[in-house]
């Protein structure tokens, strides 16, 4: 199978740029290898949906529109009846999802190639955010695991509160693709007042 | 370089004295100290002289010594960094500030422009629209430009500003709007709870009016007291240099912090301004008051200054602006001035109360301060400076000056009418101030859960609260009970502060208004200025009084009272004041003007913030990007996107490559990037009816694998969008928009969704980004792929015309959509994103041997019009099927979107302008898009019968070719029917034929072949 080629392709160069260069306050990379399968119910077939789709995909499914499922297959709940998995390229989930549900139960669309997912941390990663998305990031209104779907440099993005490490917490951005070069640029420039560090 | 500072104290203030730094003010370089502000320098060096006026050219110097400075304003830095129109009071001294004073020529001190002084009784409110404006509105556009040449303000930069500007977004429970005493105890209050604070101060240090007091008095150790605790709750965050310049809907508010305004230049990746949004749950506003002037002869000559200003200027900078001073107030708060500015020069106090308040009086005749009760100053006597003023009895209940009036030396007079409360941000909610004669103030009165200012909270000196200890006290119970009002705990026992309150400075004698002093009659009146950037006098008032502008709001538009970059933060009470005796109204009655945003001037860079150049909106580029990039195409914005324009070789421009690209691509065969247009996945068992309802032709009997061309309407009946949707699977359809129509074809889907048919089960998704599209096009297109594609037979009965298949190029999933836009053979091939550039290049790698070129959206143009096909310039929100020519999709047998209101009289009118051709008669004659039809040698003038809506050169017709909407359209009884095409902006007369839009290939034999 050939390899998915990034937006950023090209873009995502190793390196440290702006201010505090010795101490980073942001560190920016690609997630890369990700795809996104959509699966959408119906209002009468939503419970069940959500139900089968977990022993489907083998995970927990989100408590609600603002609390996602982290980890090696990511849920997040993008609608009253969506969802969206998360997972590695090689992952054949949605292929048992088409075969697990009939069209009167839920349908699946192949979002694979269709956002970027750019990933946030580094001990200043809010201060980029609150620079960028119009989004309360108190860790006490926006928790570990927290989605929001929002406005960023005029397109619509999703925010993912994904995980910590020892650089700090980890927001994960997904960006539709054919606006990730722009955001990547305008992350860039943002976050340089910052100290940002570049992992390819 | 002058080292000698005559205005500096020996001692006091709280500047560094350790420290000098040089700065420059028209040109001469002076020294100061760290913490002044360019004022507070240049009165230390004896400059007094700041400014001249905005139409008089009167010499003026500082009145205030914060935002509210209307006098002193220049332009600061240089070159890209330029600013006009900035206060000297709130600029911060730094080494190498440079500044020069504004709308004087050739010099401050000597400037032509004051002979507009000695016109003055013409030049008065109403002069300009009564002389200018009156003759003709011609006459009005020709004096324009010299009358604002001669008044006028500094003059903004031409270059570049080489800043970085930026945007955030803050949240928090309460937003504490102000650092003086009682924002600070609201910040403590509410954040002791645990409550997220936001306390936000326009000056550097926080503190407010307690900056004013000697540094180490009691009041100043509370304050430190204050802010150490602050400084240690870490749910605080305390914004200095900020101003918080705008309230809005649901506990929005706008600030602005000038990060960087303090240094010659931003740190490296600093930005000079940060727009600040912030969302709080509730707010203590507590912005304090602002010292009003009062009215009197010549009251705007340097030297004269509110007397809060001066107190300021002696204990926070160290400086005393003059040796002989004279205090002139109707309320107490003065009298703290009289007595500090004591301590280093000779004082006398002239109060237009005849009840003085005997313990202040009595502490002030102990500092050796003369006191006149029951006067006023009446007039000052000097030019650029003051040499002395005339003090005359007064009567406060009267309002009447008398003779015996005496000459008192000075040279600063300090005069206090009384303090204006900051009510600016509940004013812009919809609050309006009532005027309470007891404060002798507007104040602002916010119910519990006021609709337009919920959790809003007014404290301290902008609630009436005007001595430092009340204020304190107020701003607490606002703060606990912002909190409170949150759920968050508060210790109702608690006290303003560890280790005591401020000190006591209640008023001991109510305030008297004076507003305006006229002289006794014998003297001759001088100008009693109120808006001194507008130099609006009582004189003016009382025109516009005379007038009939009896209304605030009319008289501040007649006027200008109040319309300056200060907003009459000094002038506007005072002015309505006066308007309220002229009318014999209560000032109440008469009210204020309503406050807008911003309360301060907002710089033009923080609000773009980092939106410019590069940044300036977001870029889409579609999958094929780098490659289009490598093979060197040029690019057009098309919205957002960025899509190939033409690819030229050597030599070639636009015209030429287009040309090209067209022709070869109907010889052989050419690809071109469609992965801008709208793709929308539709699923769901009623996929089907629902696209019967939203296009005007049918869908039930569309096969798996078959598109279909389909045209939606908006309600009204006009075309909405047009596109191809396939049908991939039994519940699954593919859905194409135009670029333009992508996303409001996708809202408007997911609207009818959502509000008019809940009941279908149908999915909409946007998959714009998920697809890489391209069209292959010619008469070697088949070829072509059948060299390429593996699991499809590309043959007509393989894969027919509007046929849909499922391939591989390489490993690489493709959809190949037989579908033509050219009118020539045609396919489209669409893979996963991340895939378009490796099936792109594997294109290349064929083509070859089939004659490939890459052609643009220019070309694309070309071969669309040659063929007659309809584009967003067609489709443009005025037109309907019959108008273009799609009459006959329409379904009769079904309902959709748009069917009834398309049968409406208007539209059926034979005489509309309908789709058609046109041919030039000379064969070398190019029309203009965007001309305008007219009767061929007719009337050239209005309307016209049509307009023409898309042109090309047509390399198969070989002459210049357009489509339009002409009245009546094409007549088939009357084939040679001539228009003129007409571009009246370069004076174009195209004579043509009105012909069939489809010049080429009309019978569609191509596209089948």
């Amino acid at each position: 199978m050939a390899e998915i080629l990034s937006a950023l392709d090209g873009h995502v160069k190793a390196g440290r740029h702006g201010a505090n260069v010795d101490e980073p306050g942001v560190v920016l990379s690609e997630g890369r290898g990700l795809v996104t399968v959509q699966l959408t119910a119906w209002p009468d077939t939503a419970s069940a949906v959500a139900v089968k789709a977990g022993q489907v995909a083998q995970t927990a499914m989100p408590p609600s529109m603002r609390i996602g499922i982290s980890g090696q297959t990511t849920v997040l709940q993008v609608g009253p009846e969506r969802w969206w998995f998360v997972v590695p390229a090689s992952s054949d989930l949605r292929q048992r999802l088409e075969a697990a549900f009939s069209a009167e139960e839920a349908v699946v669309t192949d979002l694979s190639h269709a956002r970027t997912i750019v990933r946030i941390t580094g001990p200043k990663a809010r201060d980029l955010l609150a620079r960028v998305v119009p989004i309360d990031l108190h860790p006490a209104v926006f928790p570990r695991d927290s989605i929001a779907q929002t406005i960023m440099h005029g397109v619509g993005v999703l925010l993912h509160f994904s995980g910590s490490a020892s650089d700090g917490d980890i927001f994960d951005l997904h960006i539709p693709g054919t606006f990730a070069l722009s955001h990547w640029e305008w992350l860039v420039h943002q976050a340089e007042g910052l100290g940002l560090e570049i992992r390819a | 370089m002058s080292i000698v500072a005559p205005g500096r104290l020996p001692a006091g203030g709280r500047i560094d004295r350790s420290r000098t730094v040089s700065f420059t003010f028209d040109g001469r370089t002076y020294l100061g100290h760290p913490g002044d502000t360019l004022a507070s320098a240049l009165l230390a060096n004896g400059v007094t002289l700041m400014g001249r006026s905005f139409k008089y050219h009167r010499p003026r110097g500082v009145v205030a010594a914060g935002s509210a400075e209307p006098n002193a304003l220049v332009t600061l830095r240089a070159g890209g960094r330029r600013e006009p129109n900035i206060p000297a009071t709130v600029a911060e001294l730094y080494d190498g500030l440079s500044a020069i004073s504004q709308n004087r020529w050739p010099s401050l001190d000597f400037d032509v422009g004051a002979v507009n002084g000695l016109v003055k009784p013409f030049l008065a409110a109403g002069f300009y629209y009564k002389t200018f404006m009156g003759p003709t509105e011609k006459a009005w556009m020709w004096f324009e430009p010299f009358i604002r040449r001669a008044a006028g303000l500094g003059a903004a930069a031409d270059e570049r500003d080489p800043d970085r500007y930026e945007r955030l977004n803050l949240f928090c429970d309460v937003l504490v709007v102000g650092g003086g005493p009682a924002g600070l105890a609201a910040a403590l209050a509410a954040g002791r709870t645990g409550a997220r604070v936001v306390l936000a101060d326009e000056g550097p240090v926080l503190g407010g009016m307690l900056l004013d007091e000697p540094e180490g008095s009691e009041a100043d150790r509370w304050r430190e007291r204050a802010l150490a605790e602050l400084a240690g709750l870490n749910n605080v965050r305390i914004l200095p240099r900020t101003t918080v310049f705008g309230a809005y809907d649901h506990g929005v508010f706008g600030l602005v912090e000038r990060v960087a305004d303090h240094k010659a230049e931003p740190a490296p990746f600093e930005p000079r301004h940060r727009y600040i949004t912030v969302r709080s749950r509730a707010a203590v506003v507590a912005a304090g008051a602002i010292e009003r002037p009062i009215g009197f002869g010549n009251n705007d000559r340097p030297g004269v200054m509110l007397a809060s200003a001066l107190r300021s200027y002696v204990n926070r900078y160290g400086v005393l602006p003059g040796r002989n001073i004279l205090v002139f107030t109707n309320n107490d708060s003065a009298y703290r001035t009289a007595i500090d500015a004591a301590r280093a020069g000779a004082v006398t106090l002239a109060d237009a109360r005849d009840q003085l308040p005997e313990a202040l009086a009595a502490e002030a005749r102990a500092a050796g301060i003369e006191i006149l009760g029951a006067h006023a100053v009446v007039q000052v006597v000097g030019g650029k400076s003051v040499r002395k003023a005339l003090v005359a009895p007064y009567d406060a209940k009267t309002g009447q000056t008398d003779n015996g009036w005496k000459e008192i030396r000075c040279d600063v007079v300090a005069m206090s009418g009384g303090w204006n409360p900051a009510v600016h941000l509940a004013s812009q909610r919809g609050i309006r101030p009532r005027y309470d004669e007891t404060a002798a103030a507007f104040l602002a009165e916010i119910p519990p859960e006021h609709p337009t200012a919920p959790g809003m909270r007014l404290a301290g000196a902008c609630n009436g609260q005007f001595d430092a200890r009340a204020a304190a006290l107020d701003g607490f119970a606002k703060g606990q009970q912002a909190a409170a009002s949150l759920g968050f705990a508060t210790d109702t026992a608690g006290t303003a502060l560890d280790g005591g309150d401020l000190p006591a400075d209640a008023p001991q004698q109510p305030i008297v208004p004076v507003w305006d002093v006229k002289p006794p009659r014998p003297l001759r009146a001088r100008k009693r200025f109120l808006d001194f950037q507008h130099d609006v006098a009582a004189s003016d008032v009382a025109l516009a009084h005379q007038e009939g502008y009896v209304s605030v709001e009319h008289m501040k538009r007649y006027t200008t009272l109040g319309m300056a970059t200060d907003q009459g933060k000094l002038a506007n009470v005072p002015g309505l004041a006066i308007l309220a005796g002229l009318r014999g109204d209560p000032i109440n009655d008469v009210g204020t003007t309503t406050f807008r945003p911003p309360y301060t001037p907002v710089s033009l860079g923080a609000v773009a913030g980092a939106e410019t150049e590069l940044h300036f909106k977001p870029v889409r580029r579609t999958p094929f990007h780098r490659a289009n990039e490598r093979i060197g195409a040029a690019f057009i914005d098309v919205g957002l996107w960025k899509r190939p324009w033409y690819y030229p070789k050597a030599g070639e421009d636009v015209n030429a490559a287009y040309k090209r690209e067209a022709e070869q691509t109907r010889a052989t065969v050419g690809m071109v990037d469609v992965s801008s247009l709208g793709k929308i996945d539709v699923q769901g068992p009623d996929a089907a009816e629902f696209l019967n309802r939203v296009y005007v032709n049918g869908w039930s009997k569309l096969e798996v694998g078959k598109g279909r061309y389909g045209v939606m309407l908006r309600d009204d009946g006009v075309v909405f969008d047009d596109g191809t949707t396939t049908r991939i699977a039994e519940h699954h359809y593919f859905m194409t928009t135009t670029t333009a129509g992508a996303a409001k074809v996708m809202a408007h889907l997911e609207n009818l969704l959502q509000t008019a048919w809940p009941n279908l089960k149908v999915s909409v998704t946007s998959v714009t980004d998920q697809w890489a599209g391209v069209a292959i096009a010619g008469p070697n297109s088949r070829s072509l792929l059948q060299d390429l594609v593996s699991q499809i037979d590309m043959s007509n009965a393989g894969l027919p015309h509007m046929g849909m298949r499922e391939g591989f190029i390489g490993d690489i999933p493709v959809r190949v959509h037989r579908l033509s836009f050219s009118g020539e053979l045609a396919y489209e091939v669409y893979t996963p994103a991340g895939f378009g550039e490796a099936v792109w290049d594997a294109i290349l790698a064929k083509g070859e041997k089939h004659g490939l070129v890459l052609y643009g959206s220019e070309a694309l143009g070309t071969l669309r019009i040659e063929k007659g096909h309809v584009s967003a310039p067609e489709l443009d929100g005025r037109t309907t099927l019959d108008d273009l020519g799609l009459g006959a999709m329409a379904s009769k047998a079904k309902p959709y979107i748009g069917k009834l209101l398309a049968r409406r009289e208007a539209y059926l009118d034979p005489m509309r302008q309908r789709f058609v051709g046109l041919l030039p008669v000379d064969p070398a004659a190019r029309i203009r898009p965007g001309s305008i039809i007219h009767v061929h040698n007719g009337d050239h003038s209005g309307f016209g019968l049509g307009r023409v809506t898309s042109t090309t050169y047509s390399p198969q017709l070989k002459r210049y070719i357009a489509l339009g909407l002409v009245a009546g359209g094409r007549d088939d009884q009357a084939p040679e029917r001539m228009v003129d095409a007409c571009y009246p902006l370069k004076g174009d007369v195209v004579p043509a034929r009105v012909v069939s839009p489809h010049f080429f290939d009309p019978e569609g034999e191509r596209l089948r072949g």
